[in-house]
């Protein structure tokens, strides 16, 4: 990140300025042709139990080390006091890429080969290399323990969840692994909801009616965060309190993890529901101070706790410095905190654009993506109510809390919402939770999953961007080991920073991403140069990169 | 409320046509929403208001009588949540008489709770030259916080400024220009008007935020944490004769509800009793109306009524956790004490996580002397918590609670676990160690001396009964018996100014021990006021 850059961002005229025209579509749908036939289950009878509106979770990564990403769905299943006695429920799934170069998306299930049996009520997924042996590992949150599966390198997996002792019992959605004490193994950061039990489920109603709907977490207590530190032999230790990210329990729903002050410490961002978020700023020494009341990123500008689901982190602005994006309950907006390059933030929502389209919408999962390879980074959003939609229930539909995604093209550091000109997958509308995003073709296209609540996951193929040069990084250490942390400025021909993006895995809702960076770089076709900062802080030049393809960057090799 | 011979001005021609030509069939078909899931006084009340308007269409060609009744059933869908046919009656409201200030504001007010901040825009535009003050003040103050949604930083001060004009003290009005000056990077002048709202309604604590954030950007940080550690959700008062009629339209059991804990929220128990009271008018079968009506009595101190729903509500076997924890409380704040332990003890056999409800029968035990149950109550809340002053403070119970039993032991180690943070610690803690190490057998020297440095700090610090009592016990272990006598002595007087001595016989026997060379032999006895419950 570079330090200090407190430059005002200017927000120019959207489209007249922009240099670029934009395709027809951004999305096709590829869920059919890919072979992807995932339906998540709820559960739910009737009853309204709290857990059935909330999961759907999604990850992208490549378990096998093919070069070709994967695809992890978590499923719930059935739910209630008395299945929770009856054991075996559907299970998560493990969907293999096996798209042959330059062909058509194509996946298979390899879940019982894979050896995962996730029966849980699944939640969300998290992705990291816990072990450090350089392969990705899963760690999967559900309503009531959670697991760990260990990726044992053969494209097998094994419950390790007793033995690393992370089988944190509270009602966890998201998670993140994060080095954040810098000895290069990451600790795990379990982003807990509320203390929800069957038999203290309270009946809630629709506003104004009489209909039975979800409740708020209002209505139950909080549950604190869990922040499980690695000790490096396979096992981890829940050092909460003493890390002091115990100290405030509130609803948390969303995490992103990044050095946002640029002080060389990975801090954690927990988007919070319906109560102001934390932002835990890393000490160095393994505590953490939540700041984010004055760091500007607990509430929005009016003041207004809003209900955070989603979050992603990014350079929207191109100011060198990690911006937030918060997702939010209908009528509240999608909010966006512009950091100024010292870690404090300001709401621009309302100067950027996101902020009037998204207050139709209940949004959850989202990321930061250069979807259309212009250099800037575009907004995805999937939307899906939590609270009955009283125009779909008065058609008698039988789960009426379902509502389109959105995309929002960057124009120079203004939003657009650029959805009716998207696809005609994004008129389809579902009760979007989880959103995985990646490189499903290796095209240079940023791809998303969806994963859908009591409906189909869906594959949306990245069609935006045609003709546009694109620079695909992954990014590893000297031993070849994935560097989620680490960033990487796309550098001018007088070698200047033009524009940052980081590699991570984490963010969105319930969801982990394809850990490598692509750069768009709109026009401009000829060899590229970048600098990669890694975790540490070290900074490395690699030259002479050939556009429209992946380069693997390890630690070392650059100048 | 309609004006006639109401002149059609240009910018306005584009919003009323595009409503009127989207609802042309409106004027002469009632819109009727599904009610099928409404609560039962809004499905009568708003039937009869669609059957009223049926008949009214039948009855007469007056388009002012018309205008009239489409507005009242608008007002009655806009009260009931029902925006979308809310808007199709004021649009056939406005095909009788063209546009009209007061409709086009109901219009922008429908868009802006379905969260549709540019066509809210629009239809205030048109309306603002046409209301009169009372209502032209509300209507800048909502165009401006809608400019402010959609980014519009220069409109937003331009909407606030007007405001400010009609109403100089209006804190929604200076709350939205300080938030506008802050987004268009005045911090100065943000702090400023901002500064002012607060002292003008202190009540609305969402403008923290925005006053922390001009405090920050102005690099006076300890202003802004100050400021921010009490962000809230309180909004800015703004009288609005429009809401304020819509609301008097309402059938809605849980709006009064909302409205009622919103008010609430605020401190103003008494509004809320009465929101509340209205809910529970219009369905007097409810008991979770009636429970949180009696929540809100209480808060507001009126216990007999309070008392009266509870015992409406635990008579119907259809009471929470909550409500008997309520109803406990009221029962200890009028001192029956068993019944407030009944009430404790059925909140808990409803909810045995409840710590709140575990707590408070822990102190009432304490009142009757109960000590050990008190104890085990207080050692298991203190185990469970995860937060660390929390914990702290239900160790320090438990351990004066042991000490209350005569179990030095177990006080010791919860005193010791309650030091084993970080300082500094609260005075009560050291003041209770300090009892512990001189009354409890075996105290070592290093204890003792440790008790006698802190136990004079708190008294110098803050002289008074039991601070002297505190002190005497510690010079007493420590062999100081005249110094003990002469404290003890101190804090004996006090008492007997304030209350008499009879209520502390343990005053009395400490003071003969002293004498005779001996130290105290509890640290708090059951006549001690830390178990009593005022």
């Amino acid at each position: 990140m570079r330090p200090g850059t407190l430059t005002t961002v200017v927000y120019l005229a959207a489209c007249a300025a922009y240099p670029f025209a934009a395709n027809a579509d951004w999305f096709e749908d590829a869920t059919g042709t890919a072979g992807i036939a995932f339906d998540h289950v709820n559960g739910a009878t009737g009853d309204f139990w709290f857990p059935e509106i909330m999961g759907g979770g999604a990850a992208i990564l490549d378990y096998d080390g093919d070069g070709r990403y994967d695809v992890y769905l978590v499923q719930s299943g059935d739910i209630g006091p008395a299945v929770e006695k009856s054991g075996r429920k559907a299970g998560d799934r493990l969907l293999r890429n096996v798209t042959e170069k330059g062909g058509a998306m194509r996946f298979e299930d390899v879940t019982e080969r894979a050896r995962i049996d996730a029966r849980g009520y699944g939640q969300g997924v998290a992705v990291g290399d816990y072990d450090g042996d350089g392969d990705a590992d899963i760690y999967v949150l559900n309503f009531g323990p959670n697991q760990l599966w260990r990726n044992n390198g053969d494209g097998t997996f094994e419950d390790v969840t007793k033995q690393a002792g992370v089988g944190d019992p509270g009602w966890g959605v998201s998670a993140a692994f994060a080095d954040l004490d810098g000895d290069a193994l990451p600790e795990l950061f379990v982003v807990n909801y509320v203390d929800y039990q069957f038999d203290t489920h309270r009946e809630c109603r629709a506003a104004g009616s009489s209909r039975r709907d979800y409740c708020s977490p209002s209505v139950y207590p909080f549950n604190r965060d869990t922040l499980y530190h690695n000790r490096g032999d396979g096992r981890f230790e829940d050092i909460s309190e003493a890390a002091g990210v115990a100290d405030d329990p509130q609803p948390g729903l969303g995490v992103v993890t990044a050095d946002f002050n640029d002080d060389g410490h990975i801090d954690v961002y927990v988007a919070n529901d319906g109560e102001p978020n934390h932002f835990w700023l890393n000490q160095g020494d393994l505590t953490f101070i939540d700041d984010a009341l004055l760091a500007g990123n607990a509430v929005n500008a009016a003041g207004s706790a809003e209900a955070g689901m989603g979050v992603d982190a990014g350079d929207f602005d191109r100011n060198g410095a990690l911006d937030l994006f918060v997702t939010h309950l209908v009528r509240e907006t999608n909010t966006l905190y512009a950091n100024d390059g010292t870690g404090w933030f300001s709401d621009v929502s309302a100067q950027s654009g996101v902020g009037a389209p998204s207050l139709p919408k209940t949004a959850f999962g989202t990321a930061f993506v250069d979807l259309d390879l212009d250099g800037w980074l575009d907004l995805f959003v999937v939307n899906g109510g939590v609270t009955i939609e009283a125009d779909l229930a008065a058609t008698d539909d039988p789960f009426p809390y379902h509502q389109t995604d959105q995309v929002f093209a960057n124009r120079q550091g203004r939003f657009v919402d650029v959805t009716a000109d998207a696809g005609r997958v994004l008129t389809e509308s579902h009760v979007g939770r989880g959103a995985a995003f990646g490189d499903l073709d290796n095209d240079g296209r940023v791809d998303a999953v969806a994963a859908n609540n009591n409906g189909p996951a869906k594959l949306l193929r990245n069609v935006a961007g045609t003709g546009r040069a694109w620079l695909g990084l992954e990014l590893v250490d000297a031993e070849g080991r994935t560097q989620v942390h680490a960033a990487v400025w796309l550098l001018g021909d007088d070698g200047s920073d033009l524009w940052l993006h980081r590699a991570r895995t984490d963010g969105s809702y319930a969801s982990a991403s394809d850990s490598r960076v692509v750069l768009g770089l709109g026009a401009t076709a000829g060899a590229q140069s970048v600098r990669v900062i890694w975790p540490d802080g070290a900074s490395e030049r690699f030259d002479e990169l050939t556009p429209n393809r992946y380069h693997r960057l390890q630690r070392g090799d650059g100048s | 409320m309609l004006r006639a011979g109401a002149r059609r001005r240009a910018m306005g021609i584009t919003v009323a046509l595009t409503l009127v030509a989207s609802l042309a069939a409106a004027d002469s078909t009632v819109p009727k929403p599904d009610l099928s899931e409404s609560a039962e006084p809004v499905r009568e009340s708003l039937t009869a208001e669609a059957a009223r308007m049926t008949a009214l269409l039948s009855q007469t060609e007056d388009a002012w009588a018309l205008a009239s009744g489409w507005l009242a059933l608008g007002d009655s869908y806009f009260a009931h949540d029902f925006y979308a046919e809310a808007l199709t009656a004021y649009a056939a409201a406005q095909g009788r008489v063209g546009e009209q200030g007061p409709i086009l504001y109901r219009v922008g007010l429908a868009h802006m709770a379905e969260g549709r901040a540019a066509p809210g825009v629009a239809a205030f535009d048109v309306a603002i030259s046409d209301l009169p003050d009372s209502l032209r003040m509300p209507a800048f103050v909502r165009r401006g916080r809608a400019r402010l949604d959609l980014g519009d930083t220069a409109g937003a001060r331009n909407d606030f400024e007007a405001a400010l004009r009609l109403a100089p003290e209006s804190p929604a009005a200076l709350g939205g220009l300080g938030r506008a000056e802050l987004a268009a990077g005045d911090a100065a002048k943000a702090r400023d008007y901002l500064k002012r709202a607060l002292e003008l309604d202190p009540a609305a604590t969402r403008l923290h935020q925005p006053l922390g954030m001009a405090y920050r950007t102005l690099g006076n940080i300890p202003a802004a944490r100050a400021i921010l550690a009490d962000v809230g959700d309180g909004e800015p008062t703004l009288s609005d004769p429009v809401i304020a009629a819509i609301a008097q339209r309402s059938r809605s059991p849980q709006f009064f509800v909302q409205t009622g804990l919103a008010q609430a929220d605020r401190g103003n128990f008494d509004a809320a009793a009465d929101f509340i009271g209205r809910a529970v008018a219009l369905a007097p079968d409810d008991l979770t109306i009636v429970a949180t009506h009696g929540r809100v009595l209480a808060e507001s101190g009126n216990y007999g009524a309070a008392r009266a729903a509870f015992e409406r509500v635990t008579d119907a076997d259809a009471a929470s956790a909550e409500d008997w924890l309520y109803l406990g409380r009221i029962e200890q704040a009028e001192g029956q004490f068993k019944a407030a332990k009944v009430a404790f003890q059925n909140a808990i056999a409803l909810n045995a996580k409840d710590s709140t409800a575990r707590e408070s029968l822990a102190r009432i035990l304490l009142h009757e002397g109960g000590f050990d149950e008190a104890t085990t109550i207080y050692e298991a809340l203190a185990s469970e918590t995860r937060a660390r002053d929390e914990r702290g403070r239900l160790n320090y119970w438990a351990a004066v609670s042991a000490l209350g039993a005569g179990d030095c032991p177990g006080a010791l180690k919860r005193l010791s676990d309650g030091l084993a943070g970080e300082p500094p610690f609260d005075a009560a803690l050291l003041q209770a160690s300090a009892r512990a190490w001189a009354t409890c057998p075996g105290t070592g020297a290093a204890h003792l001396q440790t008790a006698q440095s802190w136990s004079e700090d708190i008294y110098l610090a803050a002289p008074g009964v039991e601070t002297a009592r505190t002190l005497a016990m510690v010079y007493a272990a420590l062999d100081r018996f005249e110094d003990a006598v002469d404290l003890q002595a101190e804090a004996m007087f006090e008492v007997l100014k304030l209350t008499g001595l009879e209520r502390r016989p343990e005053l009395q026997a400490d003071m003969a021990r002293y004498r005779s060379g001996q130290p105290a032999l509890r640290a708090y006895a059951a006549t001690d006021p830390l178990f009593q419950i005022d």
